[in-house]
């Protein structure tokens, strides 16, 4: 999934940007307002993480901007601001979840999970098509009732894929999905990560629409 | 009150006393008229009777040696001339004898005394009675004004020991007696600098505690990513990390500590110092961080000042302006330092080639916490304001401008130690 973090702090911004890669996101790292509004505008996120103490323009300011610009995507503020109001504030003006700092890795994974969920109206922690299931919390996948664990781009690239079955996801897509800006993407990655599998689920759990991309059955 | 009182009731006993005496002074006047009478006019021997039977109020005159059987007082023939007070068959007197007359006779005027001292008793209480009748009037008239007076301050007093001390409201300057007005105003401008100082206080607590969140969710994330790294190199770079997060930590409180000890700190010695040797000193400390950043960190212009003050603070001024300067300068920016005497101060100024601070930011980055708005500048934003104080307790004052070329310049002005202002002022 692809993350956008906004937030100013190097260690901090370090720290969950290394996190969430370790749990398979790509993430873009802005580290001021201005900033995250323009890369906001320009690409898709599945989610953004949004401090409030920023440089240059203010959280809550990116916020308003962003939800006025009718960009739905989800976003979880992330601040050391803990009073009611801000929070009754943030949650207003558009923000899908409030995490306080110090917060731990585990719990902003969570709520990752649960407003991904809720977007794509899941009732739980498992994606389904009709072959395959794929639980997001424990990232295994399960076809025929053998489950199989991923590799963090393995699973970043089936959820991409499993989110939305029955539609064609092409390579470009993919890969946004699966790399962050500063990563570098290997030119048949995607090949390489959909052969894997295919070897652990079935060469049927994944199809190639020739020239289109991949999808799974709905 | 009670000395009122006391001294109200001696003034009624003195006079009462004057009285008593000027009674007894009196009646011996009295003695010595009837005296001349009876020596000019009525030879032999009488008594006056004021009322008929009160044989007390008597004054028996008669004649010394005198054999008669009507002599009333067995008197001694041979009582000196003059006043004075004998002793006759257990009663005292108070006899008058006058000199002989023509026919050798000497008349004696005799009172008993102590019919004089009941006359002079009833005059003195005359005089007690009325005085003492006066002073319990007043005390309570007195009272009773008073209390109605003060009740207004009364109420003051209650509405001061309700206050609670997080909630100070000013007391009301309406029905107040004027002549405690100045005083409630008083009480008022206290109340409203201490509620002051309270709001900094809670504000500078709330924001300490903020502050300390962001390095302790760094520091919780980063031991976090610790567990999931999967090589033995990357851990080693996220232990690292995770250092660094520790380190700022540190740092943070450290200048918390040195913040709050400045400013629960009473006592200054202050000793001459040489505001060059604090500063060479500093800069040669802090050169290899400068030098490691690429930094050309040196003196521009130096001349010898001494000011007075505490070495180790003024040092942390010092410190603290040129590691500002340090992390906000671009890799390869010179950083500049001068100190030189004008105009009876010692100025000590640092300036770099960084970003600077936005004009209407520029007061306000020295409060404490404070972060720009426009750049992320590096640090806890403790800095300045720990220089803020120490200026303030040595007398002098610190400015921040932006350079007309670019980058910010840091002075601090003290008084030069042997100014005539300088000798005049004591450390806060």
């Amino acid at each position: 999934m692809r993350i956008l973090l906004v937030e100013d702090d190097s260690l901090i911004g370090g720290a969950i940007e290394r996190a969430l890669r370790d749990a398979a996101h790509a993430v873009d790292w802005v580290r001021d307002g201005v900033g995250a509004l323009a890369v906001a505008a320009n690409e898709d996120y599945a989610l953004v993480l949004l401090d409030l103490g920023l440089p240059k323009k203010d959280g809550i300011e990116v916020l308003r901007e962003l939800r006025r610009n009718k960009l739905g995507v989800p976003i979880i503020i992330i601040t050391a601001r803990d009073a009611v109001e801000e929070r009754i504030r943030g949650l207003d003006y558009g923000a899908d979840d409030y995490l306080i700092k110090p917060f731990s890795i585990g719990e902003l994974e969570a709520r990752i999970r649960a407003l991904v969920r809720r977007k794509h109206g899941m009732v739980d922690a498992v994606l389904r098509s009709r072959l395959l299931s794929l639980n997001t919390a424990t990232r295994e996948a399960t076809r025929d009732s053998k489950t199989q664990m991923l590799s963090a781009r393995e699973y970043a690239l089936l959820q991409a894929l499993m989110l939305r079955p029955g539609s064609i996801i092409s390579r470009d897509e993919l890969e946004e999905q699966i790399y962050g800006w500063n990563e570098e993407v290997a030119s048949n990655a995607v090949e390489f990560l959909i052969h894997g599998l295919r070897k652990k689920l079935g060469k049927d759990a994944i199809k190639n629409v020739r020239g289109l991309g991949w999808m799974v059955n709905r | 009150m009670l000395t009122s009182l006391v001294l109200v009731l001696v003034t009624g006993l003195v006079s009462a006393a004057l009285a008593f005496f000027e009674a007894r002074q009196l009646q011996d006047r009295m003695l010595r008229e009837i005296g001349n009478l009876a020596s000019t006019g009525m030879p032999g021997e009488f008594s006056f009777q004021r009322r008929r039977n009160l044989e007390e109020e008597s004054i028996i005159v008669q004649v010394l040696n005198s054999q008669r059987e009507s002599a009333k007082l067995s008197l001694p023939a041979d009582l000196a001339e003059g006043l004075q007070t004998i002793r006759l068959a257990g009663e005292e007197w108070r006899v008058l004898v006058l000199p002989p007359d023509s026919f050798g006779q000497r008349l004696a005027i005799a009172q008993q005394t102590e019919l004089r001292d009941n006359v002079a008793w009833a005059s003195s209480l005359n005089v007690l009675f009325p005085v003492l009748t006066l002073v319990v009037l007043m005390l309570v008239v007195i009272h009773f004004i008073l209390r109605i007076r003060l009740q207004p301050l009364k109420t003051l007093a209650d509405r001061l020991d309700q206050q609670e001390v997080t909630r100070l409201t000013p007391l009301p300057a309406k029905d107040v007696p004027e002549e405690i007005a100045p005083f409630v105003a008083s009480i008022n401008t206290l109340m409203d600098r201490t509620r002051l100082a309270m709001q900094q206080q809670q504000r500078f607590i709330a924001d300490a505690a903020h502050e300390l969140r962001t390095p302790i969710t760094a520091l919780s994330l980063l031991s976090e990513n610790l567990d999931h790294a999967r090589s033995e190199s990357e851990r080693r770079e996220r232990q690292s990390m995770l250092q660094q997060g520790l380190d700022r930590i540190s740092d943070l409180i450290v200048q918390l500590l040195d913040l709050s000890r400045l400013q629960s700190d009473t006592e200054n010695p202050t000793t001459a110092i040489s505001l060059n040797r604090v500063v060479v000193e500093v800069i040669s400390d802090l050169y290899p961080l400068a030098e490691s950043a690429q930094l050309d960190l040196g003196v521009e212009r130096q001349e010898p000042v001494t000011v007075m003050g505490q070495e180790g603070r003024l040092g942390q001024l010092v410190r603290n302006a040129i590691d500002n300067a340090i992390r906000n300068s671009p890799r390869g920016a010179s950083i500049d330092v001068s100190i030189f005497a004008e105009a009876g101060d010692a100025v000590f100024c640092v300036n770099d080639n960084g970003t600077g601070i936005p004009e209407d930011e520029l007061q306000m980055v020295m409060e404490p916490f404070y972060r720009t708005r426009e750049t992320a500048r590096p640090g806890n934003g403790l800095g300045l304001a720990i220089c803020e104080e120490i200026a303030q307790r040595h007398g002098g004052t610190i400015s921040l401008s932006n350079r007309p070329g670019g980058g910010l310049r840091f002075s601090y002005r003290q008084r030069l130690a042997g100014s005539d202002a300088t000798n005049a002022q004591t450390l806060r």
